[in-house]
């Protein structure tokens, strides 16, 4: 399904297929079949699928890490694998592929070396992404020690540091403490902001339906839905599970809404905290406030 | 190539434990080898680095080439820095870390091997006849090319069907004459300065006295001129070492893209000194392994060794090269399904 986009095209791809090997005798499986995509300028795509549908092979043969065997990928106009496409490329895969046996600092000295940074301005902006990921006490500290909430924030901090037109971020918030949730958020915002595209892929539509332009969702390796959150609901109808988000509510209103939504048809499966709810319950204990305490 | 990827190889490779372990290791040796006499202790000092570093650097070599397909794959494949651009910056790590090295085991050697007189260093080697047979009967006789100051050297091998043998190098230019006697009650060797001239050299070795026979076996004369100082024997084994270990390294690194760590050193080993280890004559003469061994077993003997040959030069560029293919090969491979 070619999804088309007025924005100019940051990624484009066309009948991607993918092979793997499996079993002994190596017989290939199917992972991709045909994929056709368009990713417009400074777009922020939502990537979901279930496990196994296909999500990270497509964002590391975006990322140029993995070689296209059938079908054509452009990123900005230039293959994937090609140094333009690496240049103007983050990637922050699902695991850790850093050198465990360098600090964190030293790995982004020679990630911003590798990305022709350096000097000054590579520290400044290593010390401010780490600093921005809660790891500046850690940049010291091995990799092989960090936590696998550290890892993570880490990762996406590495993908940040040449400030790339193009962030691919796999499971971003996968292990991801509140703090850290809240941290990646902030991170994800300014990436928007100075109008980078952004794909991030999840197992978990709820984590993306905010503040995505675009959601697709892959099953099997096929595209079998593309289209912002409220597109989504309206194909799936009243079938659909939504999530609300709200603020500013008293228990008092919170009943009303439930009673309005029930008038309606409809049924509260759910009311639970927010992370952000969670963020200032972790920052009043950090800080010696009472949960009920306002700051 | 980039700095910071060949600092990154070199710390991989040649970590501040191994270095120490090593220089701890040579120089608490140099020590012990003070009572030995000076040209035995440096090779033995270089016998013993070479077979603990080795080893160990070549087994790290190979494990840096394996994480950086394997668990830090996404992080190579995903920069800008292409394959073979990440091989050269690599390979230059492990340049500096083969130097650092070899720089331990120079200094430690020549801790060693104090109060030592200056010596020949060789080079050259001219042909001789093959398999000829001191008996006392004739002289054997061949021309040679040496000009004056020049020593030639002839190794000769002991056959013992009696219990010595004294034998006689003459060497003629024109009509000067130079001679040099030795007893043999075992394999040696013998050594006459060339004469004053320009004319043909002409040589003639001749049992004059004993029962026991001498065979000139390899058919080679060496070629000596007097050396500045011994310590430079050191420099031109640092010279043989830093060309094998650096291509050895770099071949068990980009194995280790295409099998596990401990294969693929295993691999480059026997690679590299297969040929040697085989007893393959030829093998001295173009293997940078080869030539090392020979360097060494002359340097145990007194003399400065001559520096590599261009057709070891060739191989170990050749096997750089190799290495640089396998690599770029292996990561490509590593991106193509699992």
């Amino acid at each position: 399904m070619a999804v088309p986009t007025p924005r100019p095209l940051a990624v484009e791809v066309r009948g991607l297929r993918r092979n793997y090997s499996t079993g002994f005798l190596g017989r290939p499986r199917e992972v991709l079949h045909g994929l056709e995509l368009e990713i417009g300028r400074g777009e922020f795509i939502g990537l979901v699928g279930p496990n196994g549908s296909g999500k990270s092979t497509l964002l590391r043969l975006l990322a140029g890490v993995d070689e296209v065997e059938q079908g054509s990928i452009r990123v900005f106009g230039h293959a994937p694998d090609s140094q333009a496409a690496r240049r103007a490329t983050g990637f922050c895969p699902e695991d850790s592929p850093f050198p465990s046996d360098l600090a964190a600092r030293d790995v982004l000295a020679l990630l911003g070396s590798l990305h022709g940074l350096g000097g000054a301005e590579l520290e400044r902006r290593a010390n401010e992404l780490l600093v921005r990921v809660g790891l500046a006490e850690s940049a010291r500290t091995k990799l092989g020690a960090y936590s696998r909430g550290m890892l993570r924030r880490f990762g996406i901090a590495a993908s940040l540091l040449h400030q790339p037109e193009l962030v691919l971020l796999d499971e971003p918030t996968a292990g991801l403490d509140a703090p850290g949730y809240a941290a990646i958020d902030g991170l994800l915002d300014e990436v928007r902001a100075r109008g980078a595209t952004l794909v991030v892929s999840s197992h978990l539509l709820g984590e993306l339906h905010q503040r995505c332009d675009r959601i697709v969702v892959l099953v099997e390796g096929r595209i079998v839905a593309s289209g912002s959150s409220e597109e989504l609901v309206r194909t799936l109808g009243a079938s659909a599970r939504l999530e609300l988000a709200v603020e500013g509510l008293d228990a008092n209103g919170l009943a009303e809404l439930r009673r309005v939504a029930e008038q309606r048809g409809g049924r509260v499966v759910a009311v639970q905290p927010s992370q952000a709810v969670l963020v200032e319950l972790y920052r009043r204990a950090a800080t010696g406030k009472t949960p009920g305490e306002t700051p | 190539m980039n700095a910071r990827a060949a600092l990154f190889a070199f710390r991989r490779v040649a970590s501040p434990a191994t270095l120490a372990l090593i220089a701890l290791l040579a120089f608490a040796a140099a020590a012990t080898e003070r009572s030995t006499p000076p040209a035995l202790a440096r090779e033995g000092l270089w016998n013993l680095v070479l077979v603990c570093a080795v080893p160990l650097l070549v087994a790290r070599a190979a494990a840096h080439g394996a994480r950086l397909n394997t668990r830090e794959r996404n992080f190579v494949a995903a920069s800008p820095h292409s394959p073979a651009a990440w091989f050269r910056s690599s390979v230059l790590g492990l340049a500096v870390a083969t130097l650092v090295t070899l720089a331990l085991a120079a200094s430690s050697a020549e801790f060693s091997a104090t109060n030592e007189p200056a010596r020949l260093a060789l080079r050259g080697v001219e042909p001789a006849p093959q398999s000829a047979v001191l008996d006392g009967r004739a002289p054997v006789r061949w021309s040679a090319s040496a000009g004056h100051g020049e020593t030639l050297r002839v190794e000769l091998v002991f056959v013992p069907v009696g219990t010595n043998a004294t034998v006689e190098l003459r060497a003629r230019r024109e009509s000067k004459l130079q001679s040099a006697r030795a007893l043999f009650n075992r394999s040696g060797s013998i050594e006459v300065s060339a004469p004053e001239g320009d004319g043909e050299l002409s040589l003639e070795l001749e049992r004059v006295e004993g029962d026991a026979l001498l065979l000139l076996v390899g058919g080679n004369v060496q070629r000596f001129v007097p050396a500045a100082t011994p310590r430079l024997a050191s420099v031109v084994l640092a010279l043989h070492a830093g060309l094998a270990l650096w291509s050895l390294l770099a071949l068990a690194f980009a194995l280790a893209t295409w099998m596990a760590a401990g294969y693929a050193a295993s691999l480059a080993g026997a690679l590299a000194l297969g040929p040697w280890l085989a007893g393959d004559e030829f093998a001295s003469t173009w293997s940078p392994w080869g030539q090392l061994f020979d360097a060494l077993a002359l340097a145990g003997k007194g003399y400065v060794p001559a520096e590599p040959s261009l057709v070891a030069l060739g191989v170990a560029v050749a096997q750089l090269a190799l290495a640089g293919a396998l690599f770029a090969a292996g990561i490509r491979r590593g991106g193509r399904g699992a």
